[in-house]
C-alpha cells in the first residue's frame, strides 16, 4: 500500500508545486501582461526501497540479501498477579485480663504480756490473780509463778488494707498467718479470725493448738472465692497453762498476716503497674493450594485497631516475629486511654509493610531463636503461609482505686491489607490458566484478498518464562482467518509436539538481578504441522486458545521446602513469531486507498494545461497497474487520472542469478487539462488503486533488499506567466 | 471621465506622431542659446518632454502590449499571443532602450554679466527615467516560450545587461556667445546635481541553462550581479533620496553665415550617481542541479497535507543568500549629438545631417540621421527625419513647429512615426514636445 501511496503522493505533490508556481505568478493579474510558457521541468523524485515498503520491525535481511517478513505478536502474559494474590488477612483478639495482681499485703498484730494483764484486769478487776502475778513478776524481776490464762479474747482488732483496695473478690490468693510467741509461757488454743468489717463475714479463721515459748507457728489459708474488704476486724483467742517465769510486760506474741498471690476476680482497688494481657498468636494467610514460605513485601499495610474497656490507661505492644526489616521484627506499640463513663476507648495504628521480609514458616523459626513460645515444650516444625506474633498489654499504677474485673478485656483487630510482594518463595501450586483471544495481524494486511503463495513459512510459539515455576503449554487452537474472503485454516499437528514443556529459570536470589528467562519454543513447520496452509490463507486475524499448566504433575513438597519463586514484574509471556521468506508468486494483488483531498485556495485559473510525466525505473520483479480516481463528496467518480492501460513494468529476472540486475523504465503521461483542473477543484477524495503481479508469472520470485523503484515526475505544461 | 482622458491622451500622441524631433536628435536645445539676444530675446523659458523606446528586435506592437497595457485607445491586449511573441525577429544579440525626460528651464542673456558681454546662464530642472537591456535570443525564448523547446539543449543567457534608473537633476550653466559677424559661435558649460530615485541593474556573465531531453533535470550555471536600490516598498518615489551625484553638460554651436550652415555639438549628462549605502549588491556565482523535490521525507498515510514549503519568498531568500548592503557608483547615460545644418531654399529649408549616441546605456550603434525642416511663412515648419542605428533599425519621423505669437513657439514630433502605423514591422517609437517662450 505504501507503494501506491507513494505514487499518489507524488502525483498530488507535483500538482501542488504546479499550482504553487501558478499562484506566485498570478499576482497583479490585472495590471501586468501575461503570456503562455511551455515548461519542461523535474518536479519531484522519490525512491522506493524495501525499507519503504516493509517496516524495519517486519523485515529480516538474509545472508544472500533476500528478504523475509518477520512478525511477532504477543499472545498472552502471566505475571504474579495472574498466578495468585495474597488476600487481605485479619487477626482478631478479644484479650481478657489474664492477670490482676494487687501485690502482697502484710498486716501485723502484736499482743504483749501487758495487753494480757490489762485484759485480765479489765475482765476481772485489779485484784485478779493473773493481773497481779504478771505485774509482780514484772516488778520483781524474779521468777514468778504465772497463773494459767484461761481463754482470753481480743476483739475488734482493726485490720486496715484500705490503702490497697476497697473491696476485692479473689479467684485465687493465700493468706499466711505467722504467730511469733515471744512470751515465756506456752500458748494454747490460739484462735485467729478475720472478718469483713461491714458485712461481718468471716474471711479467715484458724486455730493454733499449742505454741511453745519463744517459738513460731505458721499457717496458710486459701482465699479463693472470697470477697475481702479493705476494712477488716480481727479477733484473737488464746489460752496458756502459765508457769514460773521471769517476764517483762513488753514481751509479746506477734501475729503477722501476709496476703499474697492474689488473682482478682474483680476489685475496686489501686492496682500496681503490671502486664494484663500476654498473648501469642499464629496467623495463617489463606492462599488456596499455594504454600508460601517467604514473601518480601513490595507494598501493603498493617492496620491495628485496639479497644480498651479498662478504667486504666493501657499500653500495648504487638510484635510480629515473622516479619523483619533489617533483621528487626515488625513491632507496633500504642497507648489507649482509659475507658471513660462506660465508653470503650479506641486507637488505630497503621504501618507500611514495604520492605518487610515475611517468613511464613510459622512459629518454628521463632522458637529456634527465642525458645519455646507456645509452651508445648518443643520446637515446632516449619509450616507454610503462617506468621507468629505476640500481643502484650500493660497498665501503669495510677494510685487511684478503680473497678477492675477479669471480665474486662482488650479488643484487638489487626489486618494485613493490599500485601503485594516483591518476591515470593514456596510452592506455588498447580494451576491451569486458560487464554483465548484473537490478534489482528499486519504482516500481510496489504495483501488481504490477494492470491499469494509463499515458500518455507516458519511459525514459532515462543514462551519466555521468568517465573520460577515449571509447567507445560498446550495449544488448543490456532486458527488463521482471512476476513475479506472468509477463508480460514486451523492448525493441526502431524507430530506429538503439543503440549510442550516450560523450563524453570534459575533463582538469582536477589531483587537487584533480573531473572534470566528460559526460552521455550514450539516451532511449527511443514514437517510437524500444516502451518503453510494457515499462511497461504493470507490471514489478517488469528484466533488462539492455549492453556498453561503450572507444576504440571509435580506434588507439593514438604512444608517450607518449596523452591518456586516469583519476582515482581516477572512474567510468563508467549509470542507468536512468523517468518515468511519473500519468495512469492503473487497475482490479483489489488490495493486500494482513499485519501481526503482539497485544493483549498490554490489558484488554478492560469494553468492552461500540460502533462505530468511519471518515469519509473523499477528493479522489483513486480508489475503494477496503478489508477487514481477523483471523487466528489458523494464518492462519485469525477475523473480517472492515469491513462487506461498504463503499466509500471516489472524488472526482468535473470534466470541464472534469479535477480533483477537492470531497472526497467516506464513512462506514464498524465494529461492535465483545464477540464481536469476544474474537476480537481471539486474533488474531495482521491481513491488510488493498483493491481500487482509478480513476473515471471507462476514462478516464485525473491525480493532482495537492494531493489529500488525510482520515481521521477516531470512537468510538461504551459501556463500563463505574469 | 476616464474615457475623456484617454481620448485626450490619444490625440496628443497622434499629434506627436506627425511632429518634430526627439531630444535624442535634438539640435535646437542649444541652438536657441545661440540665437538669444540681450536686446530682443534676453529671456527664454521652456518646458519639454520626450520619450522613446527602441529595439533592434522587439516590435512596437509587442512593446505597446506591455507599456500601454489596458489603454483602451490602443486596444492593447494584455495577453502576449504566440504569434506576437514569434513575430519579433530576435537575433543573437538584442538591444532595447527606453527613456523619457521632462525638463523645465530658464535662460537669460543680460547685457553684461560679471563684466562680460554676451554671457548668459541657464537653469533647468529635469526628471529622467532610463532603461536599457541587452539580451540573447535564448533568454528571450526561455522567457516568453519556456524551456520545453530547449529539451536536450543549453540556453545561453550570457552577457545580459539590464539597467533601469530614475533620477532628477538641477542644472546650472553659463553660455558665451561670440558675435563675430561671419562665424558666430556659442559655447555652453553647465553642471548639475543629481538626486537618485531608484536604480536596478542585472548583468549576467557566464549564465546557461541546460534542460535534459526528457526534462529529468535542469542545470543552471549562473554568474551574475544584481544591484538594486528597491530595498523597501514605497521608498522609490520621486521625492525619495536614494542616491546623489553630479553631472556636466558641454555644448558648442558654430554658425558660418557665409556658408549658411551651422554645426551643433553637445555632450550631455556626463555624470554619475552614488547610490546610498543601504542599496543591495547581490552576486550570483552558482551552479544548480535541479532534479525535483525529494519526497522521501514526507510522511505516509491518509489525509496528508501537501505542503512543499516551496514559495516565492523562500526562492528569493535562497538567491539573495550572498546579498551585501553597500553603496555603489553608477554612470548615468551620456548623450552625444553632433549635427550640421545647411539652410537651403532661401533659408526656408533646414537640412541636417547628424549623429547621436548614448554612452553607458547598452546602445550598440550611433544613430545616424538626416532631416529637413521646411518653414512656411517663417512661422510654421514641418520636418521629415530618416535615421538608422541606435538601439533599432531604420526610423522615419515627422515633426512640426509653430510660432503662435511672437514669443511662443510650440514643437511637436516623433522620430519614429511609422511605428504607430506598422507596429508589427517597426521597432522604435518616440514622441517629443516643447513649448518655448521668448521675450
Amino acid at each position: 500500500m505504501k507503494f501506491l501511496n507513494k505514487i499518489v503522493f507524488i502525483f498530488l505533490f507535483c500538482l501542488h508545486i504546479f499550482f504553487l508556481l501558478s499562484l506566485n505568478s498570478c499576482k497583479k493579474e490585472s495590471s501586468e501582461p501575461n503570456w503562455d510558457v511551455n515548461l519542461l521541468a523535474p518536479l519531484a523524485k522519490a525512491t522506493l526501497t524495501v525499507d519503504n515498503i516493509i517496516a524495519d520491525t517486519l523485515k529480516k535481511v538474509n545472508p544472500d540479501n533476500s528478504i523475509s517478513l518477520v512478525y511477532q505478536s504477543g499472545l498472552y502474559k502471566f505475571s504474579l498477579d495472574t498466578l495468585f494474590k495474597i488476600p487481605d488477612t485479619t487477626v482478631n483478639y478479644v484479650a481478657k485480663l489474664s492477670n490482676l495482681d494487687l501485690g502482697t499485703i502484710n498486716i501485723t498484730h502484736r499482743t504483749s504480756f501487758g495487753d494480757i494483764a490489762n485484759k485480765d484486769k479489765e475482765d476481772n478487776g485489779p485484784n485478779s490473780s493473773l493481773y497481779q502475778s504478771i505485774m509482780n513478776a514484772h516488778n520483781s524481776g524474779m521468777p514468778t509463778q504465772i497463773d494459767p490464762i484461761t481463754e482470753q479474747q481480743f476483739d475488734s482488732v482493726a485490720i486496715d488494707a484500705s490503702q490497697y483496695f476497697q473491696t476485692v473478690t479473689l479467684s485465687q490468693g493465700f493468706l499466711d498467718i505467722k504467730i511469733d510467741n515471744q512470751l515465756p509461757v506456752s500458748i494454747t488454743n490460739l484462735i485467729f479470725e478475720v472478718r469483713n468489717q461491714s458485712t461481718n463475714i468471716v474471711v479467715v479463721q484458724d486455730t493454733f493448738p499449742f505454741i511453745s515459748p519463744f517459738s513460731q507457728a505458721e499457717k496458710t489459708k486459701s482465699l479463693a472465692g472470697l470477697t475481702v474488704e479493705g476494712h477488716m476486724l480481727g479477733m484473737v483467742k488464746l489460752s496458756s497453762p502459765g508457769g514460773e517465769v521471769t517476764l517483762d510486760t513488753s514481751m509479746a506474741i506477734t501475729a503477722q498476716i501476709s496476703i499474697y498471690d492474689l488473682q482478682v476476680q474483680s476489685a475496686i482497688a489501686s492496682f500496681p503497674g503490671q502486664n494484663v494481657v500476654d498473648k501469642k498468636e499464629k496467623t495463617a494467610f489463606k492462599i488456596n493450594d499455594v504454600q508460601l514460605s517467604r514473601v518480601l513485601a513490595r507494598s501493603g499495610n498493617i492496620n491495628i485497631d485496639v479497644y480498651n474497656t479498662l478504667h486504666e490507661t493501657l499500653h500495648f505492644n504487638y510484635k510480629v516475629y515473622s516479619a523483619t526489616k533489617n533483621n528487626i521484627p515488625l513491632e507496633i506499640n500504642g497507648t489507649i486511654p482509659q475507658a471513660f463513663n462506660g465508653n470503650v476507648s479506641h486507637i488505630s495504628v497503621n504501618k507500611n509493610l514495604q520492605g518487610y521480609d515475611f517468613n511464613l514458616k510459622g512459629i518454628g523459626p521463632v522458637e529456634q531463636i527465642y525458645g519455646d513460645q507456645n509452651g508445648n515444650g518443643f520446637i515446632d516444625p516449619d509450616t507454610v503461609n503462617t506468621i507468629f506474633s505476640t500481643l502484650v498489654g500493660s497498665i501503669d499504677s495510677s494510685g487511684n482505686q478503680i473497678p477492675l474485673s477479669m471480665q474486662d478485656s482488650i479488643y484487638f483487630h489487626c489486618s494485613f491489607t493490599n500485601l503485594s510482594p516483591d518476591y515470593v518463595q514456596g510452592y506455588l501450586g498447580r494451576d491451569t490458566i486458560s487464554e483465548s483471544s484473537a490478534i489482528e495481524t499486519n504482516i500481510l494486511n496489504e495483501f488481504v484478498g490477494a492470491s499469494l503463495n509463499f515458500n518455507d513459512v516458519k511459525v514459532s510459539l515462543v514462551v519466555s518464562n521468568q517465573i520460577g515455576i515449571s509447567g507445560k503449554v498446550m495449544v488448543n487452537e490456532l486458527k488463521a482467518i482471512n476476513t475479506s474472503n472468509n477463508q480460514s485454516a486451523t492448525l493441526s499437528f502431524t507430530l506429538p509436539v503439543n503440549p510442550f514443556s516450560i523450563a524453570k529459570p534459575v533463582n538469582p536470589n536477589s531483587t537487584l538481578i533480573d531473572v534470566t528467562p528460559t526460552i521455550n519454543t514450539l516451532q511449527l513447520n511443514n514437517t510437524n504441522s500444516n502451518i503453510n496452509s494457515l499462511i497461504n490463507v493470507v490471514p489478517n486475524k488469528i484466533n488462539y486458545s492455549v492453556q498453561v499448566y503450572t507444576n504440571y504433575n509435580i506434588p507439593p513438597p514438604i512444608p517450607g521446602t518449596g523452591a518456586d519463586f516469583i519476582y515482581y514484574g516477572d512474567q510468563i509471556s508467549a509470542n507468536l513469531e512468523v517468518e515468511v521468506p519473500l519468495s512469492v508468486i503473487a497475482s490479483n494483488v489489488t490495493l486500494c486507498d482513499t485519501s481526503t483531498f482539497s485544493l483549498g485556495k490554490t489558484n488554478t485559473d492560469k494553468i492552461t494545461g500540460g502533462n505530468l510525466i511519471l518515469f519509473v525505473d523499477n528493479e522489483f520483479p513486480v508489475e503494477a497497474n496503478p489508477q487514481v480516481y477523483l471523487l466528489d463528496s458523494n464518492n462519485a467518480v469525477l475523473d480517472i487520472i492515469i491513462p487506461s492501460g498504463a503499466v509500471v513494468l516489472a524488472g526482468d529476472v535473470n534466470t541464472t542469478t534469479e535477480r533483477v540486475t537492470t531497472a526497467k523504465r516506464t513512462k506514464i503521461s498524465v494529461p492535465i487539462t483545464e477540464a481536469r483542473l476544474e474537476k480537481l477543484k471539486k474533488t474531495k477524495r482521491i481513491r488510488a488503486t493498483a493491481s500487482f503481479i509478480t513476473r515471471p508469472q507462476n514462478q516464485h520470485v525473491k525480493i532482495y533488499n537492494d531493489y529500488t523503484m525510482r520515481f521521477k515526475v516531470v512537468g510538461d505544461f504551459s501556463y500563463k506567466l505574469h | 471621465m476616464k474615457k475623456i482622458m484617454n481620448r485626450i491622451f490619444f490625440i496628443i500622441l497622434m499629434l506627436a506622431a506627425f511632429s518634430a524631433n526627439s531630444q535624442f536628435t535634438d539640435i535646437y536645445n542649444y541652438f536657441s542659446l545661440h540665437k538669444m539676444n540681450p536686446d530682443t530675446n534676453a529671456y527664454e523659458i521652456g518646458v519639454s518632454y520626450n520619450t522613446f523606446v527602441s529595439s533592434n528586435s522587439i516590435s512596437n506592437k509587442f512593446v505597446n502590449s506591455i507599456l500601454f497595457l489596458g489603454v483602451p485607445a490602443f486596444h492593447m491586449n494584455k495577453y502576449l499571443s504566440y504569434d506576437l511573441k514569434k513575430s519579433n525577429p530576435v537575433k543573437t544579440q538584442n538591444f532595447f532602450g527606453m527613456e523619457d525626460n521632462a525638463c523645465m528651464y530658464f535662460s537669460y542673456l543680460p547685457d553684461s554679466m560679471f563684466g562680460y558681454d554676451h554671457l548668459g546662464y541657464r537653469v533647468s530642472v529635469e526628471n529622467s527615467n532610463h532603461g536599457d537591456v541587452k539580451f540573447s535570443r535564448d533568454l528571450y525564448n526561455i522567457t516568453f516560450f519556456g524551456n520545453k523547446d530547449y529539451a536536450g539543449k543549453t540556453a545561453d543567457f550570457t552577457d545580459l545587461q539590464l539597467t533601469y534608473m530614475r533620477y532628477q537633476q538641477v542644472k546650472f550653466g553659463l553660455f558665451k556667445q561670440s558675435k563675430n559677424i561671419e562665424d558666430p559661435f556659442t559655447i555652453y558649460f553647465g553642471i548639475g546635481i543629481i538626486k537618485g530615485q531608484s536604480y536596478n541593474s542585472l548583468s549576467f556573465d557566464t549564465t546557461t541553462l541546460f534542460t535534459e531531453e526528457s526534462g529529468e533535470y535542469i542545470n543552471l550555471q549562473m554568474q551574475a550581479l544584481y544591484f538594486t536600490t528597491d530595498t523597501a516598498k514605497n521608498k522609490s518615489k520621486w521625492y525619495h533620496f536614494n542616491g546623489m551625484g553630479a553631472c556636466a553638460d558641454i555644448a558648442f554651436t558654430y554658425e558660418d553665415k557665409k556658408g549658411n550652415y551651422f554645426i551643433s555639438c553637445s555632450l550631455n549628462d556626463i555624470g554619475f550617481i552614488r547610490w546610498k549605502n543601504n542599496s543591495l549588491m547581490v552576486p550570483f556565482d552558482t551552479t544548480v542541479h535541479w532534479d525535483g523535490v525529494m519526497v522521501d521525507s514526507i510522511l505516509w498515510g491518509r489525509d496528508t497535507t501537501f505542503n512543499t514549503n516551496f514559495t516565492k519568498d523562500s526562492l528569493i531568500k535562497t538567491l539573495y543568500a550572498k546579498t551585501k548592503k553597500t553603496g555603489f557608483v553608477k554612470m548615468i547615460p551620456e548623450k552625444i549629438n553632433i549635427a550640421i545644418t545647411k539652410r537651403l531654399l532661401n533659408n526656408n529649408l533646414y537640412a541636417t545631417l547628424g549623429m547621436s549616441y548614448l554612452y553607458h546605456a547598452n546602445c550598440p550603434y550611433p544613430l545616424i540621421y538626416a532631416k529637413g525642416d521646411y518653414y512656411f511663412r517663417n512661422k510654421i515648419s514641418a520636418g521629415l527625419q530618416l535615421a538608422y542605428g541606435g538601439y533599432g533599425n531604420f526610423q522615419c519621423g515627422l515633426g512640426v513647429s509653430a510660432r503662435f505669437t511672437k514669443n511662443i513657439l510650440l514643437q511637436l514630433g516623433s522620430s519614429n512615426i511609422i511605428g504607430f502605423i506598422l507596429p508589427y514591422q517597426t521597432y522604435a517609437q518616440s514622441a517629443f514636445g516643447r513649448v518655448i517662450c521668448n521675450f
